[in-house]
């Protein structure tokens, strides 16, 4: 017999969450080619049991793992940070396909492969939160990006949906390399692909920014790329041009778990990458009088200003109810922004803990609200205008209820969990980082953002002509109410008693600054 | 070929860097020439010319007799005649593509001989890619026939051109697969370490090392017949349907360009089976080592070569063409699936037996046994049926 | 290491200069009748109607052509891992068979989808 290096199977076991993904994903797309029937609704259900199981693996690792260790030549590592993010892709994938089997039945559209591309696109979102190497960082962000292409190109006859998906291939095609030449100069400058070896490697090299940019400005160029690389797929400005053009046109489940689940999955990779090499002071805070007195958490801190009012002015004109939601994504995404920026300032758990609370939350709500939305779709015209949603909720309430709940958690109105993780977040970034002016900025811009949210409930609750959708559309069955229900439920769950949920993510950051 | 230089360089005392590069360079050169013009050019004419004869055979009809003894100088005969000819380029032709497309194909063909090893000296240059560069190189065939088929702006040629590029590619896929186990037990992409890794004997070939690579040898034949586009797989050029195929709108030397390249494709399949699979140039331990045994080596190599290349041309004028459906449901349904099954069987064959120089000798055996057991099976009927028939045996093909 | 790629190009150099040797040869010695009938293209007798060949093509091809590259790409992975089979062990094999694994996944449901059928 060959030799057997040592240590591979207990690798193998450290990573099983993310074979059983690929398994599932793999065994989905059999089922669906050999299976006989036309339905494909029990795929959905096949897909969330799935999910769960993995889900399950994951929480045991998450109570077991206490040492975080680059494992497979360091190029991934089976953290707590990790696990967490990937519990929440695994929610994501879950509320997605127990609510898409509805959508899909809407559409006459039986196809399995769906629920495979959004079991691969979790598979690469959680390798590339576990990544510490920027190989795998880019191959993952590409297992990740490729299904999301297809999916929003699922309607391949209609317009919009193939526009979308076209428009987003291209753009993520350029932002996806303008990432990869980034990481190449970053390998260039320091020898290394490994986060780790790079940032041991500028920070032993480099004291304050003026001797990075005399002696090596590739360093900063690379890092330059990489952040618009990662700017792209968390779609902040000036990066979210094509944000409301794929979320509309995209179908309407898949805008959900792309607002969702791809958000969180950048960010997370972003705090990673940026946690694990550009912790040095030298890039992060000094700067003095390098570049006139601009600091990257200064820079951030604009960029995050301008997508939170960018997203919430535009959305106020908006009447496509789909574009409301894509631009209100924008606009969380600028909160994360400032989130972000307090834990590159404070690098305390407190930051950290309000940051990825903000994830659970926005998880919950958007998967929730997209999939209320997804229902009350006309099917004729595959768009949602505010004058579609009149009175529906009198013909649906238990979904208009749900769809109340979670406008309301997007608005940040208590006892939701959006009002809770808002709070948190903009707490920590005003007391514990000091980011004043942000915060302020913020504030005020979601105040703005309550009147278009509660124009949808306007529209539901209090119109009465009840337009000409056909009530056939509203058709339910159980696959969206247990997964409005879930949402529903974690929503005020998480807003009641955030506690646990607190002291469950604290946990996690210790592994983080590990690495 | 750096042993050759050095001892040139040595005899005729040059010290000089610039003086060594030069001679080499001039080895280099003139090898490139002596192997390309005298004898790739030729061995394509004969090669022709010798096809036509077996064909007439096997047809019951006489072939090509009438220029030189035994018509021996035919294809000179019809290389001249191309060239007389009149160069002809349809109005509506894409004309720069037009051109260039044969150059594809005989570049295509040319280029592959460079990697070639005929013998434990005499190769032009020992890529450590080598069998890769050869891969790539042969796709340059695939550009070549497909620029023609696209430019010529008629029909047939078109489809004839999309026919044989889907054809090729997709008979690369096990092609690259056989190749693949050939590599897996040599450990090296060297066309050299392939064949120093064999032996002269023949259960020291890689073709006997387990019995899956005589699956392999199989699949690796016939998907290289279809890439070389040669009976039973000439779909691109079918002329009972395509006219002529991708070359329809050629004539003149240009047309005579692609089938050279054809002939000398034949000679790039027999090779590669010899280098993969049969043992290459291997000759006995006593006859290696030394530069003076180059002649012996390179009479091993041609007689394998030829051999195959022999059952090549026999094949052809035995087996009635394919379906284009056919075609592709041979490959993709049964060659993929076999080849990749191959694949697992070999390596785990290997970690199996590794280790135990005993096991992997005895399975050699084995293998040997059964894939010559089929080879005299063949020979024993053969003979058998042709004294059923009474007829006299006559094996003088020149009468 | 460069000295090994020379020949490569000098070969493909010589090959290119036979050609354009031929066809020089084939321009001096051989006629030039130009005539519009000659100038059409061989269509079997359509001369004045043939309107062109550059359309579209059935599916198949583009299929396979995508297919194709696809395999291919697997197969070139798998090259490094052959030439370092021996040297890594029984861990290469695994790590083979999952990543076999996968392309036949994928190679299982391009049959079943009906790509791979003619007609």
């Amino acid at each position: 017999m060959m030799p057997i290096e040592p240590g591979i199977l207990e690798q193998l076991g450290m990573i099983i969450p993310l074979l059983l993904l690929v398994v599932f994903a793999s065994s989905i797309l059999l089922i669906d080619v050999f299976a006989e029937s036309e339905d494909r609704a029990y795929l959905g259900y096949l897909t969330a049991f799935f999910l769960f199981v993995v889900l399950i693996f994951v929480a045991k690792d998450f109570n077991n793992n206490n040492v975080s260790r680059q494992i497979f030549h360091s190029s991934i590592v089976i953290d707590k940070f990790g696990l967490i993010f990937t519990g929440i892709f695994i929610i994501a994938g879950i509320l997605t396909s127990l609510g898409s089997i509805d959508y899909l039945k809407k559409y006459d559209i039986a196809i399995g492969e769906f629920y495979s591309l959004i079991m691969f696109a979790i598979t690469g979102m959680s390798l590339m939160v576990f990544s510490t190497s920027l190989m795998t960082i880019f191959v993952a962000l590409e297992l990740m990006s490729l299904p999301i292409y297809a999916l929003s190109g699922l309607f391949r006859v209609n317009n919009r949906s193939l526009e979308s998906s076209v428009k987003y291939f291209i753009l993520g095609s350029v932002a996806s390399s303008i990432l990869l030449f980034g990481m190449v100069l970053l390998y260039g400058a320091t020898g290394s692909v490994n986060l780790v070896t790079i940032g041991n490697e500028i920070t032993t090299k480099y004291t304050n920014l003026k001797t990075v940019l005399s002696s090596d400005p590739i360093i900063i160029i690379g890092m330059l790329m990489v952040f618009i690389g990662f700017m792209f797929k968390t779609a902040t400005a000036p990066f979210h041009m094509w944000t409301p053009d794929v979320y509309e046109g995209a179908p309407t489940i898949v805008t959900g778990f792309m607002s969702v689940a791809v958000k969180a999955a950048a960010f997370a990779t972003f705090l990673r990458v940026f946690g694990l090499s550009f912790n040095n002071d030298a890039l992060l805070h000094l700067a003095n009088g390098a570049i006139s007195n601009t600091s990257w958490i200064q820079v951030l801190n604009i960029l995050a200003i301008a997508t939170v009012i960018i997203g919430n002015l535009v959305a106020l004109n908006q009447r496509n109810v789909k574009r409301i939601l894509a631009y209100s994504a924008i606009a969380h995404a600028g909160y994360l922004m400032i989130g972000l920026v307090g834990y590159f300032i404070t690098k305390d758990p407190i930051t950290y803990s309000a940051l990825v609370l903000y994830f659970l939350s926005y998880t919950f709500t958007g998967m929730g609200a997209f999939i209320a939305i997804s229902i009350f779709e006309p099917k004729d015209t595959n768009k949602v205008m505010l004058d579609d949603l009149n009175g529906a909720a009198y013909k649906k309430p238990f979904v208009a209820a749900t769809l109340a709940i979670f406008i309301f958690s997007f608005a940040g109105i208590p006892p939701m969990s959006g009002f809770f993780a808002k709070f948190y977040l903009f707490k920590s970034a005003y007391v514990n980082a000091g980011l004043h002016i942000p915060v302020i900025i913020a504030l005020i811009a979601s105040v703005f953002s309550v009147y278009y949210y509660l124009r949808i409930l306007v529209h539901l609750y209090m119109k009465k002509d009840y337009g000409d959708v056909d009530v056939k559309d509203y058709k339910t069955t159980a696959g969206s109410v247990i997964a409005l229900s879930i949402a529903g439920f974690f929503v005020l769950y998480i807003g009641i008693l955030p506690d646990q949920y607190i002291t469950i993510i604290k946990h996690s950051f210790l592994s983080l600054i590990g690495g | 070929m750096e042993s050759i230089t050095n001892s040139l360089i040595q005899s005729w005392g040059i010290t000089s860097s610039t003086g060594a590069q030069l001679v080499s360079l001039l080895v280099m050169l003139a090898f490139s020439a002596v192997v390309l013009i005298p004898f790739f050019l030729p061995f394509a004419g004969i090669t022709s010319w010798l096809e036509r004869r077996i064909a007439g055979r096997m047809q019951s009809r006489v072939g090509p007799n009438i220029n030189g003894p035994q018509g021996f100088l035919q294809w000179i005969a019809d290389g001249v005649k191309a060239m007389e000819k009149e160069d002809l380029m349809p109005d509506d032709a894409d004309k720069p593509l037009f051109k260039v497309a044969p150059y594809f194909v005989f570049m295509g063909v040319g280029a592959t001989l460079v990697a070639i090893p005929f013998s434990e000296y005499l190769v032009l240059s020992d890529l450590n890619v080598g069998i890769f560069y050869i891969i790539s190189v042969t796709s340059f065939v695939t550009v070549g026939i497909l620029l023609a088929g696209w430019s010529s702006n008629n029909k047939w040629s078109l489809i004839g051109g999309v026919r044989s590029a889907s054809q090729m590619i997709s008979y690369e896929i096990p092609t690259a697969l056989s190749i693949l186990t050939v590599v897996l037990l040599t450990g090296s992409l060297s066309m050299q370490d392939i064949v120093k890794a064999q032996g002269f004997w023949p259960w020291q070939w890689h073709i006997s090392n387990n019995p899956f690579m005589i699956v392999m040898f199989f699949i690796f034949f016939i998907s290289a017949l279809a890439e070389g586009s040669r009976t039973p797989f000439d779909l691109p050029e079918a002329e009972s349907e395509l006219v002529s195929g991708y070359n329809t709108e050629y004539s003149g030397i240009r047309f005579a360009m692609f089938f050279l390249a054809e002939w000398g494709n034949l000679f790039v399949i027999g090779a590669m089976t010899t280098v993969l699979f049969l043992g290459g140039w291997q000759a006995p331990v006593a006859l290696q080592g030394s530069i003076w045994n180059t002649p012996v080596q390179f009479i091993i190599f041609m007689t394998k070569m030829s051999a195959v290349v022999f059952i090549v041309i026999q094949l052809r004028w035995t087996l009635p063409r394919v379906r284009v459906d056919q075609l592709m449901i041979i490959c993709w349904h049964y060659f993929v699936p076999l080849s990749l099954l191959s694949i697992l069987a070999v390596t785990i064959w290997m970690a199996l037996s590794y280790g135990h120089s005993a096991l992997e000798l005895g399975m050699s055996i084995f293998s040997a046994a059964i894939w010559l057991y089929f080879v005299f099976l063949v020979l024993f009927r053969a003979v058998r049926n042709f004294k059923k028939t009474n007829a006299k045996l006559n094996l003088n093909f020149l009468e | 290491m460069s000295e090994t790629y020379i020949p490569m190009v000098l070969m493909i150099a010589i090959a290119f200069g036979l050609g354009s040797a031929l066809v020089l040869l084939s321009v001096v010695l051989g006629p030039k009748y130009p005539s519009d009938v000659k100038d059409y293209p061989f269509e079997c007798g359509h001369l004045i109607d043939s309107d062109g060949a550059r359309k579209k093509h059935s599916i198949k091809f583009y299929m396979i052509a995508i297919i194709f590259l696809l395999f291919d790409l697997e197969i070139v992975f798998m090259y490094p891992w052959a030439t370092v089979f021996r040297e890594i062990g029984i861990t290469a094999l695994f790590e083979m068979f999952f990543f076999l694994g996968i392309l036949v996944v994928g190679y299982i449901y391009v049959w079943k989808k009906g790509v791979l059928e003619w007609e």
